[in-house]
Formats: structure tokens, C-alpha cells, sequence
């Protein structure tokens, strides 16, 4: 297992070099001259020549991405021009609040697309599966803005009650803070677990049917059991493998929860450093969120090798 | 409901403007007079969060700085919430000769009594620092002929320049030209000071900052020493950020909030407007734009646009009315320049005489103007427009597609990234006609000089000596009544002229809940929290 590690770490350089210069260039090759508009809009410099010195653009591209890449290596993802503090202040400002977003999305995902998909197989084509699988697709197919916007506006209309306008700390007030994540959580959790749902519900008819589950029910085991410990260890490696792809997703869903929820995270950040034609901010972040989908793509393999026991014989 | 600022200075034109603020009560309003309630703290909903808090910096100040510093610090001069220039730490200002202001201050005004300015007492040293600052600042283009600044005493001012500038005193109440004092600032390694972050926030305004949490919010806290004797009535503000309109709304529903701001021309969407009405004494207040203007233009050296039959034809082909009922469903203006619409030598298109039949919707007329510049079946055109400024703006671009091609001229779309747009169209870099937008701090000073060849903002490639000598002679004016004049002359030109194609500017629209008392919607600047002094809660 630690050699496999070791090898799908080392299989990431090479990806993690395309992707540095894929968001090397990013900015680069936008139509326009992107650096006469931050300095028409915004006047980060005293002059055109100053901002592509500022930014380092008056030197030759592979000059400009080695020194790049040494400051990242150094832990310097640069400067905000907006804000003016370092980029890793700012990410480690707003990550945490991302994180746990993510997490709690992706956590009520899994809980919430597993159950229903079991739910759904086992009393499959009965009213259960139809509502459940109703369900679902309506989940994948509204918007999560859409379903934001609505959390928030009705109870305001008819409960008089809309969400917390600040971040609560959990120092200060462990259960309000929680709360105040649970309401994008859910939306979010929702929409990434209606995949899932689907995913694994197809999974547990597939193993179902299996002849060692047929043995199971034909020696008389209990039927939860059959289906809690032996069917549902197989049916789930394809919904981790798909968690990884959720995990970007949640990122990106966080983008618009997080500015209707008042929730300062990296999704607000990005959509600011747009806004703002933050070049450094910009480039810093979607280098750190490429970095982090690969993370999570890691953590899936190792899980789907620490279900699988066959996987682990192959990866051996 | 469309309301149109007076043709002409004067009393009665001043007092039709302050008419014009356009306060529309929604829920009752009766109450604003009662006697304002000492106490209290006012909570509301701004869009975005100030980026710093130097309005003299390097870099061009969010204007969310600017409404941020408004709470805290004080000009020479402000706006009044009817867009007049009145003195705020000046007492009066003297013009001894045609490039020499003499600006005598208030007495006995103190800084913040905050380390470590600790509550020392506002000078003339104070001014001339801030001044000093505006070197290198992009401020400094507010006075371009600033020669020197000297102190003659404790509570006085010279400023001396190099040629006349009748904008002068206009542009001390400009929202960025706020006194810093000048011990506030964080040394800096090239000896001067930095006033970005929220600890340097020392000024004589009316509230003290007292708590900044990044993406949060601001809580300032009443100034017990501010100079305006039993002013401000509030304990306090809290500014929430919350950019979402809908959120904003909701907050101010549930009592969250007392008021939904303006700032930067992004009031409440009117879409939105008609939830206000649900709601139990809030009230909607609508005021012009001071800053921005949407138009049609073309290049005036070349084919078609550089005949004015085809200006008048575009002009008469855009059904004003129409646009104004589809998208803003709580009123606008039909025009929205050569200047701003706050300015009191705004002219309505009702009151213009001859030249008011450029901005009638008349197809048929557009369509003969057209066949007399020699294109009886129309043309064909390119019309640029970006996504820049959102998928709002795009529709519009659209409209006017339509209504153009309703005259026969048959203009294709091309949308342009905001990278290619601002630095090639917004520059002047195009061939056929432009969907442009347009903004400026407010002066009538500002929105002249884009009529004059080298200005940035001359995409429409005016060279016209009669229009670039006007504008000289209104910047030099000697006098009030000779810039006045100038203006006036300008304005009448301009619409005998149509060299841009003004299009209808939207009602800006604050919100207040029914705690709020005394609230009044100030028609220029980024200022809006003078007022706040004026304010009382429930």
C-alpha cells in the first residue's frame, strides 16, 4: 500500500505541472490585453509599465514561470493588488470556512444519497423508489443559487426569519454556527447526493442479484443484515469514486452558497479576484483549488483500496 | 413616475431640485418630523466591503472606502443631500484673484480622541498634509492646475494655481478628498504615511470606527466631541456587507437591517421594488444618478455617424418610453446626459424646445432623415456591446438592436470580452456604433472634458475647436455666472448636436424600515452617511 502511495504521488507531478502551466498561462492568453484593463479600471500601478513590471511581465514567459514556480516552492503565492495582504493570508483566512462547507455537504451527501439509493433498491419500482427517485432528480436539476435564494426568501415572507448576516465563531456560539452552515450545507449536500443516490441505488440492484447474496438470503440470514454487511461494501466503491468528483463539485457550488449565506470562503474569494481583475489572487487560488481536487482524488484511491481488498491485491 | 431636474439656476429651479431628490413614501412618513430620538443604533446593508481606507492612495479608492470614511471624516466642502457644495470643516472660502482660493476653517473641531491623534485639535497643517498627499494619488487629476498650498495661519488655507479652474471648489467636496490627520498614519520606510488599515481611522466625522471584521461588517460608534453641537443622534452604525439584493431584503424584512444603501449606482434591483411594498413601513426612496449614463455613439470622423441626420434617426428610432416601462418599472429619466442628471444645468427633453424632436420616438421621421443622408434603405452596422457589465446590459444592447432595425439599420451584435472592450472600444478603438456606458464623480467639469480631443473618454473622436474652446472657457470661468453660462451654452449645443445618443437613467432605489427617521437620499458623491448625522431610530 505504501508503494502504491508513493507511485500515484509521484504519478502527480507531471499533472501537477501541466497544471501550473496551465494557470501560468491562463491569464496570458485572455483576449485583450488584461494588464492595460486592471491598470484602466483600477490603477493598481502609476503607469502601464510599471503594472507589467509589478507583475513581472516585462520579462521573457519561461523567465517569468521558473521565478513563479521558485516562489511558490518558497510558499509565496504572491500579493493581492486589491487588498494588498499576501494571498496566503488570505487563503488561510477563508479555507477553513470552505472546508467545512464542503465537508458538511459532502458528509450530509454521502448520508443522504446512500440512504435514499438503498432505500430505493430495496423496495425497488415501489412507490418508495418512484418518490425517492423523483426526488432526486429534482435535486440534480435545480439550481443550487435557485434553492439558496428560496431557503431565504420564504421563511423571511412567512416565518419572519432569514439567516444570520455574519459568520458566527464556534468559539462564541458552537450550536449558532452550526446552524449557520447547515442551511448551504443541506442545499449543497442535496445536490451532490442526488448522484449518488442514483449511483447507488444502480450499484445495489447490480449486487443484489449476486449469487453470494442469493446464498446469503438462502441460509436464512437476517435480510438487514444481507443488505447492511454484505451488499452494501461492494456497492459503495463506485460511489467513493465518484466522491471525488462531488469534491470539485462542492467547491464550485460553494462559489454562490457562500455569497447568499454570508459565509466568507475561497468561492467568494475567487469570484472577488474576477471581479477585480486580482491577477496574483486569481492565479494563486485556481493553482490551490487544482492542487486540492488532486488531493481528494488521492484520498478516493486510498479509500477504494482500503474497502477493496481485490484492489489492494492489484495495487500490490 | 419620470421626474426631470430644472432647466435653470435659480431659487426656484434649486427648490424644484430639492423636489427632485425624489422622495416617494411608500409607508408613512409623517413620523420623520417628529422631535429625532436621541440613542440607538442603526444597522445597515451595504453591498461590498471598503478595500482599505485611504482614499489618497496609489491606487484609485473603492468607492466603498469613500462611503466608509464619510462616517468618520470630514471635507473642506460636501454636497448637501441636494447636490449643492456647501462648507463642512471650511467656515467660508474667498477668491482673491482668478487662481488664488482662500479657504478659512472651523474652529475648535477635533480629531477622534483615538491614539495617537488623542483628540488634538484640526489645523491648516492638517489640510496642507492631505494635499501633499495627493501627489502620485489619482485624486491629483481633480486639480490639475494646484500650484502651491500654503497655511498663513492656524485656521487658514491658500491654495494657488496655475491657470483658473472653475471646478475648484466643487472638487474639495469631491468623497475622496476627506482631511487626514496628519499624525494618524503608519510611518512608512520612504518617510511618508499609510493610511490603509482600520486603525489609522482618525478624522472629525461624525462616528468613530470602533470594530472592522473583514467580510463582515463595520460598527462605528457615535464621535461624543463632534462638531455639530447634539449631532449625531445615533449611538451607532453597524454595516453589514452582503451583496445579494435579495439577502439584503430579506434581512431588512425580518428587522436585520434598517437600510438597503445606493451605493455606486447598485440601489435595490427594481424587480425587487415591489416587495418593499409588503413590507410594514418601509419606505422606498428613489434619487437620480449623479454618475453614471448609457448611450449610442459612433465615430464623429467617419461615415455614417459623422452626419447628424443619422444621430437624430438613431435617436428618434429608441422608444424611450418603452425601455423605461420593460426595465425600470420605478422610473427614469429619458436621458441621461451630456451631464449629470443632478446637476442643476440638466436640461429634461420636455423642456428643450426645437431641438427636444431628437429624442421623440417617431420611426417614420428617423426613417426620412435617414433617406436624406443618403441611405433610404438603411445600412448596415456593427454595434458593440460587452458582457462585461453583465447579462442586464447584453438585453439592452438587444433592445436596441431591435428598435434600430426598425429604421432599416440593420446592426449586428458583437459582444466583446471586458478585457478586448476596455482596452480597445472604451478607448475610441472601433468602426460602426457602440452600446457605451459612462461615468465620472459628478462635476459638470469631468463630463465636458470628454468632448475634448486627448481625453481618454473622447471615443466618440470629437475635434471640434468652437466645443474645445467652450469647455476651455468653462474650466477658466472668472466667475460662478460666467461658468454657468458657459455650461448652459454647452448643454444647448450638445443637443442641437446629438453627438452621443443619450439613453434613460434609471431611479437608484435606497429602502428604509420604519425605525429609520430623518433619512434623506443625497444626490451626489459617495457620501451618503452625512446625512446619518440627521438620522434617528425608532
Amino acid at each position: 500500500m505504501t508503494g502504491y502511495l508513493g507511485r500515484r504521488v509521484l504519478l502527480m507531478l507531471p499533472t501537477l505541472v501541466l497544471v501550473s502551466v496551465m494557470v501560468f498561462l491562463i491569464m496570458r492568453l485572455i483576449p485583450g490585453d488584461v494588464v492595460s484593463l486592471m491598470f484602466a479600471d483600477l490603477g493598481y500601478a502609476p503607469s502601464l509599465e510599471a503594472m507589467r513590471a509589478r507583475l513581472g511581465l516585462d520579462r521573457p514567459l519561461a523567465e517569468q514561470y521558473v521565478s513563479w514556480i521558485v516562489e511558490l516552492l518558497r510558499g509565496n503565492l504572491g500579493e493581492s493588488l486589491w487588498t494588498q495582504r499576501t494571498v496566503v493570508s488570505l487563503v488561510a483566512e477563508r479555507l477553513p470556512v470552505t472546508l467545512e462547507l464542503s465537508l458538511l455537504a459532502i458528509a450530509f451527501g454521502i448520508v443522504y444519497g446512500m440512504a435514499t439509493g438503498l432505500a430505493a433498491a430495496v423496495w425497488q419500482d415501489r412507490w418508495v423508489d418512484m418518490v425517492l427517485r423523483g426526488i432526486a432528480v429534482a435535486f440534480l436539476s435545480l439550481p443550487t443559487f435557485w434553492l439558496g435564494t428560496l431557503v431565504i426568501v420564504l421563511p423571511s415572507l412567512y416565518l419572519g426569519w432569514s439567516p444570520s448576516i455574519q459568520l458566527v465563531s464556534f468559539r462564541s456560539d458552537p450550536l449558532g454556527h452550526l446552524a449557520q452552515f447547515a442551511l448551504p450545507a443541506v442545499i449543497l449536500g442535496t445536490h451532490l447526493g442526488a448522484p449518488l443516490m442514483r449511483m447507488g441505488r444502480a450499484m445495489m440492484l447490480e449486487v443484489l442479484r449476486q449469487d453470494y447474496i442469493r446464498t446469503a438470503f438462502a441460509k436464512g440470514l437476517d435480510d438487514w443484515r444481507v443488505v447492511l454487511v454484505h451488499a452494501v461494501r461492494n456497492a459503495v466503491i463506485p460511489v467513493v469514486t465518484i466522491l471525488g468528483v462531488q469534491m470539485s463539485q462542492a467547491i464550485a457550488g460553494s462559489v454562490v452558497l457562500e455569497t447568499l449565506f454570508q459565509l466568507p470562503g475561497m468561492g467568494s474569494l475567487l469570484v472577488e479576484a474576477v471581479a477585480h481583475r486580482d491577477f496574483p489572487t486569481f492565479q494563486a487560488l485556481v493553482l490551490c483549488l487544482a492542487v486540492f481536487v488532486m488531493l481528494v482524488n488521492l484520498l478516493v484511491d486510498m479509500a477504494c483500496l482500503a474497502i477493496d481488498p481485490r484492489l489492494r491485491r492489484i495495487a500490490a | 413616475m419620470t421626474t426631470h431636474l430644472p432647466s435653470k439656476p435659480g431659487a426656484v429651479s434649486r427648490l424644484c431640485a430639492v423636489a427632485a431628490a425624489l422622495l416617494l413614501v411608500v409607508g408613512g412618513s409623517s413620523a420623520a418630523l417628529a422631535q429625532p430620538k436621541q440613542g440607538g443604533v442603526l444597522r445597515v446593508a451595504e453591498r461590498f466591503e471598503p478595500v482599505g481606507f485611504d482614499t489618497l492612495a496609489k491606487k484609485k479608492a473603492s468607492v466603498y472606502t469613500q462611503v466608509a470614511l464619510s462616517f468618520t471624516h470630514n471635507r473642506l466642502f460636501k454636497y448637501s443631500p441636494a447636490g449643492d457644495v456647501v462648507p463642512d470643516l471650511a467656515a467660508s472660502v474667498s477668491r482673491p484673484n482668478a487662481t488664488t482660493y482662500v479657504v478659512t476653517l472651523r474652529k475648535g473641531v477635533r480629531f477622534h480622541a483615538k491614539p495617537p491623534v488623542n483628540g488634538r485639535e484640526f489645523t491648516s497643517e492638517d489640510v496642507k498634509f492631505t494635499f501633499e498627499r495627493l501627489a502620485g494619488s489619482p485624486e491629483e487629476r481633480l486639480f490639475p492646475t494646484l500650484k502651491r498650498v500654503t497655511t498663513p495661519d492656524r485656521y487658514t488655507v491658500q491654495f494657488e494655481l496655475s491657470a483658473p479652474f472653475s471646478a475648484f471648489v466643487s472638487n474639495l467636496a469631491a468623497t475622496t478628498m476627506f482631511i487626514y490627520a496628519k499624525d494618524a498614519g503608519k510611518p512608512t520606510a520612504d518617510g511618508g504615511r499609510d493610511y490603509t488599515s482600520p486603525e489609522t481611522v482618525i478624522g472629525t466625522g461624525p462616528f468613530m470606527l470602533k470594530e472592522y471584521r473583514e467580510k463582515q461588517r463595520i460598527v462605528y460608534e457615535r464621535n461624543p466631541a463632534y462638531f455639530e453641537s447634539g449631532r449625531p443622534y445615533l449611538d451607532g452604525v453597524e454595516t453589514y456587507f452582503i451583496p445579494d439584493p435579495s439577502v439584503q431584503l430579506a434581512a431588512l424584512r425580518t428587522g436585520k437591517v434598517d437600510i438597503i444603501t445606493a451605493t455606486g449606482s447598485q440601489g435595490l434591483p427594481h424587480a425587487l421594488a415591489a416587495e418593499v411594498r409588503s413590507i410594514p413601513g418601509a419606505r422606498l426612496l428613489r434619487q437620480s444618478s449623479f454618475q453614471s449614463s448609457e448611450n449610442v455613439i459612433g465615430r464623429l470622423d467617419q461615415k455614417p455617424w459623422s452626419d447628424l441626420r443619422v444621430r437624430q434617426a438613431v435617436s428618434m428610432a429608441i422608444d424611450r418610453p418603452a425601455l423605461m416601462k420593460a426595465l425600470f418599472p420605478e422610473g427614469a429619466n429619458l436621458i441621461s446626459g451630456p451631464i449629470p442628471l443632478t446637476s442643476r444645468f440638466f436640461v429634461a427633453p420636455d423642456k428643450l424646445g426645437a431641438t427636444a424632436a431628437g429624442y421623440r420616438h417617431d420611426p417614420a421621421a428617423a426613417r426620412k432623415l435617414l433617406a436624406e443622408a443618403g441611405y433610404p434603405n438603411g445600412f448596415k452596422t456593427k454595434l458593440y456591446t460587452t458582457v462585461g457589465y453583465g447579462s442586464d446590459y447584453l438585453s439592452r444592447t438587444e433592445l436596441l438592436k431591435d428598435m434600430l432595425s426598425k429604421i432599416g439599420i440593420d446592426a449586428s451584435i458583437v459582444p466583446q470580452e471586458y478585457p478586448v472592450w476596455i482596452s480597445k472600444t472604451y478607448k475610441g478603438d472601433y468602426d460602426g456604433m457602440v452600446h457605451i456606458p459612462s461615468w465620472t464623480l459628478g462635476d459638470e467639469d469631468e463630463w465636458l472634458a470628454t468632448y475634448t480631443p486627448g481625453d481618454t473618454r473622447n471615443q466618440i473622436h470629437i475635434n471640434e475647436p468652437g466645443v474645445t474652446n467652450l469647455v476651455r472657457a468653462i474650466r477658466e470661468a472668472p466667475s460662478d455666472q460666467a461658468r454657468a453660462k458657459g455650461i448652459e451654452e454647452f448643454v444647448q449645443m450638445f443637443h442641437a448636436n446629438l453627438w452621443r445618443v443619450f439613453l434613460p437613467a434609471p431611479a437608484i432605489l435606497t429602502v428604509t424600515s420604519q425605525r429609520v427617521k430623518g433619512y434623506e437620499v443625497s444626490l451626489r458623491g459617495y457620501s451618503w452617511p452625512a446625512v446619518l448625522v440627521n438620522v434617528s431610530v425608532e
